[in-house]
C-alpha cells in the first residue's frame, strides 16, 4: 500500500516509515501539515496516518480540508490528546480511526488492517478454517480436529476476530473495542479472561497452541 | 438556588418605608404633645392675668365698677368661649356667667356637665372643660374660666395635616422602594443565572451590569473574577494539552524503541519478558494520565456529552455480561436485578457504562472473595437509579464523602491495585447527568448508587388485563 505519513516528532516518524516499510508499504514521510495537505491532494495514497498536532496546520484541519475536497483516502489519526471527546471529534472529522500515544506499533497496524480489510468483508465470508481449526460464521460454530468446541459468546466473537487476523498481533485496546464495543479501560480482566477460557477450550487438549501471548504487547493466534 | 419569596431588596424596601412611617409618627405625636402643653399653659396664664385685672378693679373696692366691668367683658366673649364669675364675700351671691357651688382661689379644671352645668352655656359647640382661675378679695371671690376647645382644635389640626402627609410620603417611599427593589431584584436575578450558567461550564457568560451603583460595582468585580476564572481554566486546559504532548511525545518513542524488542526472536525469551513488563508500565502511565485529564474535564463540567434515551436495565446486563468472567475468576459472584418495566433517562450511553463499571470493579477489587456483587436498576420514588451492592468491608459513614475525592484511597485499600480514580470519574459522570453518586451502608457492604433526578420519558402505563 502507498501510505501517506505526516508526523513533527522525527524520531516516531522513523520507528513507523521502518515498521511500516517492514510489512511491505511504501511510506512518504512530511513533517508539515501544509506540506501533507497538497500532497494528498493528489488523492495518490491508499491510506493517511495524520498527526493531530503539527506545527501550523494541525492534522484534523488537513484531514477536514481534504473531506470538504471530496477525497476520501482513508486515515488515520495520531493524537496526544486521549480523551473520548477528542476521538469523536476526530472521527466526526472524517477520520477511521484515532491512534492515542503512545501507541503500540502492532495496533498501528492492526487498525490499519481492519480499515483496508473493510471493503472484503462485503463478501459473505461462511467459514474460516485455519490448519484444524474452523469457524461457521453462519451457525455460530467451532470446531477444532473434527471435535465441536462449545464457545459462550464473547469467546466466538473473540475466535472469529483472531480467525480473520492470522497471524497479527493484537493489542488489549483493539479487543476491547471489536469483540466488547468498549471505549474506555474497564481497569479489569476482561480480555485476560476470555483469552484464557478461550485457550482453554480450542488449545489446551492439543500440541499445536494457536493462540500466543505476547507479554505487555498483545495476543496473536499463529497458524 | 431557591430564593426566598420576597428578595433582600424588597424587604429592604419595606422595613425602611416602616422605619419611615414609624419615625414621622412618632414626630408627629411628640409635636403633638409639647403644642398641646405649651397651649394649655398659655391658656392658664391667660386666665390667671383676666383674673387679676379684675382683681386689681375689687382691690378699688367699688362693687359696682367690678359689676360693669365683668358684664362688659361676659358681652364681649362670645359663644361661652370665656366664663366669668364674681361671688359676693358677704351674701354668697355668684354673678356673671359662671354660676359654681362652691368658689375656689388658683388654678383649676372645671369639666362641663359635672363642674359647670351644660345648660349655663350658650351658643354652638360646647366645650368639654374649661381651664379657670379663681382669686380671693376684699369684695369676694373672683374667678375666670377659658374653654379649652381650641387647644383640642389646634391638636386635630396638627393630627389631620400630619396624617395626610404621612399618607402621601408613605406611598411615595413605598412605591419608589418597590421600584428600586424590583430593578435591583431584576438585577440580582441576571447574576444568578449567570453564576448558574458558569457552574454549569459556560465560562463564557457575563453579568454586563451597566448601572452606576454598589451592585454594578459587584456584578463588574464578579465580571472581572469571571475573566480570571476563564483565563485559568484556558491555560489549565493549554498546560495540560502542552504537558499531554510533551509527555507523549518521548513516552511514544519510549515504547517504539522497546516494541521490537518484545517482539524478536532474536531476544532472550526472559529479556522479552522484562521488556514486555516495561511496555505494560509505560502503558500504565499513559492510562492514569488518559484517566486525570478526563476527570479534570469531566469535573470542568466542559465535556460535550450526548443526551439520548438510555436503557437502564439493557446497560446494566451488557455490563454484567462483560465483566462476569472477570468477577468468577476473581471468586466473586455477579448478577443483576432488573425492575419488570423499562427505565430510560437521558444521558452518554458509552459514559454511564464507564461509570457503571467503574462500580463493579470498584466493589470487585474492594471486597475479598467470595463476594456477593448485585448491579440493580430501579425506582427511587420518582427518580430513576443504578447501584451496585456488595457484601464487602464497605466504606466507614465518616469516609463517604471523602473517597470520591481524586486519588483518595483509604489505608484499608492501599494493598488494593487502583488509582484512586474509579469513584471520581464515576462521581463526575453522574455529576454531568444531574444524577448523583450515592454511597450507603449495605449493612454489610457498599451500596453505591447512581441516582438520576427523572426518568427520560413515562414509562408505558401497563393496563391490567
Amino acid at each position: 500500500m502507498k501510505i501517506l505519513l505526516a508526523e513533527d516528532d522525527t524520531e516516531t516518524a522513523a520507528y513507523v516509515v521502518k515498521g511500516l516499510s517492514g510489512e511491505g508499504h511504501v511510506v512518504d514521510h512530511l513533517a508539515k501539515g501544509k506540506d501533507a495537505l497538497s500532497q494528498a491532494m493528489s488523492g495518490d495514497y491508499d491510506l493517511l496516518i495524520l498527526d493531530r498536532m503539527m506545527p501550523g496546520l494541525d492534522g484534523l484541519s488537513v484531514l477536514k480540508s481534504l473531506r470538504a475536497a471530496k477525497i476520501d483516502t482513508p486515515a488515520i489519526l495520531l493524537t496526544s490528546m486521549g480523551a473520548v471527546e477528542d476521538k469523536v471529534a476526530g472521527l466526526r472529522g472524517g477520520a477511521d480511526d484515532y491512534i492515542v500515544k503512545p501507541f503500540a506499533f502492532v495496533e498501528l497496524l492492526a487498525r490499519i488492517d481492519t480499515i483496508c480489510r473493510r471493503p472484503a468483508t462485503r463478501d459473505e465470508v461462511l467459514e474460516i478454517v485455519i490448519g484444524d481449526l474452523r469457524l461457521d460464521i453462519l451457525k455460530r460454530e467451532v470446531t477444532r480436529d473434527g471435535t465441536r468446541v462449545d464457545l459462550q459468546p464473547r469467546e466466538f466473537l473473540l475466535l472469529k476476530h483472531f480467525m480473520e487476523r492470522p497471524g497479527r498481533v493484537q493489542t488489549r485496546t483493539v479487543l476491547l473495542e471489536s469483540v466488547w464495543g468498549l471505549h474506555f479501560d474497564p481497569k479489569t480482566s476482561v480480555v485476560e479472561t476470555h483469552i484464557s477460557r478461550l485457550r482453554n477450550k480450542i488449545d489446551k487438549p492439543f500440541d499445536k497452541h494457536y493462540l500466543v501471548t505476547l507479554h505487555g504487547v498483545g495476543y496473536v493466534l499463529q497458524p | 438556588m431557591r430564593r426566598p419569596p420576597l428578595s433582600w431588596s424588597m424587604r429592604f424596601a419595606l422595613a425602611l418605608s416602616a422605619v419611615f412611617t414609624i419615625g414621622t409618627l412618632s414626630a408627629g405625636g411628640l409635636s403633638y404633645l409639647f403644642l398641646s402643653r405649651e397651649m394649655t399653659q398659655r391658656l392658664e396664664a391667660d386666665v390667671q392675668s383676666s383674673a387679676e385685672s379684675l382683681a386689681r378693679l375689687a382691690a378699688t373696692g367699688d362693687r359696682t365698677d367690678l359689676r360693669e366691668q365683668i358684664i362688659a367683658q361676659v358681652r364681649s366673649s362670645r359663644d361661652s368661649a370665656s366664663l366669668f364669675a364674681f361671688v359676693d364675700a358677704t351674701s354668697m351671691q355668684p354673678f356673671g356667667s359662671l354660676q359654681l357651688a362652691a368658689p375656689f382661689e388658683g388654678p383649676r379644671r372645671l369639666l362641663v356637665g359635672q363642674d359647670i352645668p351644660e345648660s349655663q352655656l350658650t351658643g354652638g359647640e360646647a366645650a368639654e372643660a374649661y381651664r379657670a382661675f379663681g382669686m380671693r378679695t376684699d369684695l369676694g371671690w373672683i374667678i375666670v374660666a377659658r374653654d379649652e376647645a381650641w387647644v383640642a382644635e389646634s391638636g386635630e389640626i396638627l393630627v389631620q395635616t400630619t396624617a395626610s402627609s404621612l399618607v402621601l410620603a408613605a406611598l411615595l417611599s413605598i412605591g419608589l422602594a418597590l421600584v428600586i427593589a424590583r430593578k435591583n431584584e431584576r438585577r440580582v436575578d441576571r447574576m444568578d443565572r449567570v453564576l448558574d450558567a458558569v457552574g454549569a461550564g459556560h465560562l463564557d457568560q457575563r453579568i454586563k451590569d451597566d448601572g452606576s451603583d454598589d451592585l454594578a460595582d459587584l456584578a463588574a468585580r464578579v465580571d472581572q473574577m469571571l475573566d480570571r476564572l476563564e483565563a485559568g481554566v484556558e491555560s489549565i486546559r493549554q498546560v495540560s494539552t502542552d504537558v499531554a504532548h510533551d509527555l507523549r511525545a518521548p513516552l511514544a518513542r519510549l515504547r517504539m524503541r522497546l516494541e521490537p524488542q518484545a517482539l524478536s526472536a532474536e531476544v532472550p525469551m526472559q529479556t522479552r519478558h522484562e521488556i514486555g513488563s516495561a511496555l505494560m508500565d509505560i502503558d500504565a502511565i499513559s492510562g492514569t494520565f488518559d484517566a486525570i485529564l478526563r476527570l479534570a474535564r469531566l469535573q470542568s463540567g466542559t465535556v460535550e456529552r450526548r443526551n439520548d434515551p438510555v436503557d437502564l436495565g439493557d446497560m446494566a446486563t451488557t455490563v454484567c455480561e462483560i465483566l462476569q468472567a472477570p468477577a468468577e475468576d476473581t471468586g466473586h459472584a455477579l448478577d443483576v436485578d432488573l425492575p419488570a418495566t423499562r427505565i430510560q433517562v437521558y444521558g452518554d450511553e458509552d459514559m454511564l457504562s464507564q461509570a457503571l463499571t467503574n462500580l463493579v470493579v470498584n466493589a470487585m477489587e474492594h471486597c475479598s472473595p467470595p463476594a456477593v456483587i448485585r448491579i440493580t436498576v430501579g425506582m427511587r420514588g420518582e427518580q430513576p437509579f443504578l447501584a451496585v451492592f456488595d457484601n464487602g468491608p464497605g466504606i466507614p459513614e465518616a469516609d463517604c464523602a471523602r473517597v470520591l475525592e481524586r486519588f483518595v484511597r483509604l489505608d484499608a485499600s492501599r494493598s488494593v491495585p487502583g488509582t484512586g480514580l474509579g469513584l471520581s470519574l464515576a462521581a463526575a459522570i453522574a455529576d454531568l447527568h444531574h444524577a448523583t453518586l450515592v454511597l450507603e451502608d449495605n449493612a454489610p457492604g457498599l451500596k453505591a448508587s447512581i441516582l438520576f433526578a427523572q426518568p427520560a420519558a413515562t414509562p408505558a402505563v401497563l393496563t391490567k388485563a
